[in-house]
């Protein structure tokens, strides 16, 4: 799900369900269907990982989390981004997935813009 | 213990399985809570013996768990218990444990570890005042704070885990820290439901409009959790949505993970101590246990049993009252099904809701639970309640610890009553 700029909630739709704002019109980047299969796939076993908590099977060292890198160590960062999802191995606050707020000049999800980029084939720029 | 790279993402490759088992190896207690779900303390009359829960080792093991957290009552009691620990071990399967602590020796903990246990989670419910009177037993909290110290001794990495109600809300900042100092790895912290004895005194119970103080301070203590390297997890039935769900659902910093559903079915099982089989270990024994291991597989009762199957089928045609109507709904699916049965008899609707507390509080409204049928007495059984919504600033009259560990309404049956009937 999409997050609000504003209060950073989860939008299931186009308004933000905790503060009533229509997401921008600039969208945030469309991710592919192989990287939202895998966010999906990672995020089911967390809720997974989360019941077998409440039980007391607490994740007591959290594996390293390296959805968007497929080689570690090439993530020069430490950001658990690289390659495709890392425009700067400089700047562990850039990556395909950071937060970019727009008017800052800076292109923090390194989809080429400021903000949220709204092409059609948007995506990650090195 | 190394983590194992990827380890969730393994899991999720498979169709569903029971890959993470939480097992109820006996009901026998050394402690008697207020608010126990199982409304443990006594023996089930006919649990599994050392033999029969060896057997169901073998087929967990077949069918790719990979954990299972042995729980009770108290599952050191079981005679067979350290035997069932060291063949999960030698099975590939992770042994882990939940225990009230009381009964927890240096020579004990030292056998936990030899025989292959690799996580305890040592339920503490508060400072010593809270935590004494929801457990009914002075010195409790000294002996579960002193358990801590006798697993971390013996090698064996340490967590804990609170039900937080009105009665010890308000310890939980002070408490973290008595827990960040203990040396916990991990602290997963949920709501008391009403289930089992917790169904008998409802003004225990938060109510909905609770979360919205509730929520923004777990929020504040998982940023410092980060800080002091503790992972801060949210159980099942602590939600959901708002601003701040990606901090408080996320294991890293900066994750952006949400709350996805009930997976009870899915790559979750629980077992009762006389071999019973859920979905989940939390779910209400009267409506779904689909069979026991005595009288067939867990292989079939996985695949067939409707009982385990039921979040593989629901939609959201299943959601009723507010949830159906949720912004969330096709994704949270009501939230956690056995918190929102033990309220109503059925799952797919859900007050006990950050997201649903939030909405009715920018309309000045709040929804208020309200207590209408007893719990049978049973283990594991619940009640009815009815909601009402009510203005926001209705006033609301909350008792001192003493009052809301009294029982407020008696079950149907004692307990004692059900244990010498053949029910």
């Amino acid at each position: 799900m999409k997050r609000c700029p504003a209060c950073r909630a989860f939008v299931p739709a186009s308004i933000c369900p905790e503060c009533d704002r229509p997401l921008p019109l600039g969208e945030r980047p469309g991710r592919g269907p192989r990287l939202r299969a895998l966010v999906n796939v990672v995020a089911s076993a967390s809720a997974v990982v989360t019941l077998a908590a409440c039980y007391g099977a607490p994740v007591v060292e959290p594996p390293p989390d390296f959805r968007f890198c497929d080689d570690p160590s090439t993530d020069f960062d430490g950001d658990m981004y690289c390659g495709e999802y890392d425009c700067d191995e400089s700047d562990p606050e850039r990556h395909a997935e950071a937060f970019d707020p727009e008017g800052d000049g800076l292109d923090q999800n390194c989809d080429g813009a400021d903000g949220y980029f709204s092409g059609p084939d948007a995506g990650p720029t090195p | 213990m190394t983590p194992e790279p990827r380890r969730r993402l393994d899991i999720l490759r498979e169709p569903p399985h029971p890959a993470y088992v939480v097992w109820e190896l006996t009901l026998a207690c050394d402690h008697a809570c207020r608010h126990c779900g199982s409304r443990a303390g006594t023996a089930r009359a006919s649990e599994l013996t050392a033999a029969e829960a060896l057997e169901v080792v073998g087929q967990l093991a077949a069918m790719g768990t990979r954990e299972v957290v042995l729980i009770g009552g108290e599952a050191y009691l079981h005679p067979g218990f350290l035997e069932v620990v060291r063949a999960l071990r030698d099975a590939g399967i992770r042994p882990a444990m939940t225990t009230g602590g009381l009964g927890i020796t240096e020579k004990l903990a030292g056998a936990m570890k030899d025989a292959g246990l690799q996580l305890v989670s040592v339920s503490i419910d508060g400072l010593q005042e809270a935590h004494d009177r929801i457990r009914a037993h002075p010195g409790s909290w000294r002996a579960a704070m002193g358990a801590l110290a006798v697993l971390r001794a013996a090698g064996l990495p340490i967590a804990s885990n609170i039900h937080i109600n009105r009665v010890n809300r308000g310890d939980l900042e002070a408490l973290y820290e008595r827990l960040r100092d203990a040396g916990v790895a991990a602290w997963q912290v949920q709501i008391t439901a009403p289930l089992g004895r917790a169904a008998d005194r409802p003004q225990m119970l938060l109510q909905p409009w609770d979360l919205l103080d509730l929520v923004p301070r777990l929020a504040a203590l998982k940023g410092r959790a980060h800080a002091d390297g503790v992972q801060l997890m949210l159980g099942n039935n602590l939600g959901y949505f708002g601003p701040e769900e990606a901090t408080l659902r996320s294991p890293t910093p900066n994750g952006d993970e949400h709350w996805r559903g009930c997976q009870a079915g899915r790559f979750v099982m629980g077992i009762e101590s006389d071999g019973a089989v859920k979905g989940c270990p939390s779910l209400q024994t009267a409506s779904y246990v689909g069979g026991n291991v005595r009288a067939r597989s867990l292989e079939d009762l996985w695949r067939s049993a409707p009982e385990l199957a039921f979040t593989r089928r629901r939609t959201v045609d299943d959601l009723w009252g507010r949830c159906a109507g949720c912004a969330y709904a096709a994704v949270c699916m009501g939230g956690c099904s056995f918190t929102a049965h033990a309220l109503f008899g059925r799952p797919g609707n859900n007050p006990l809701c950050y997201h649903r507390a939030r909405t009715l509080r920018r309309e000045g409204k709040r929804e208020r639970l309200v207590p209408r049928e007893p719990a049978d007495g049973r283990p594991f059984d619940c009640g009815r309640f009815d909601v009402v919504v009510e203005p926001f600033d209705a006033p609301d009259e909350v008792g001192d610890a003493a009052a809301l560990v009294r029982l407020g309404r008696r079950p149907k049956r004692s307990e004692r009553a059900w244990r010498g009937s053949t029910a």
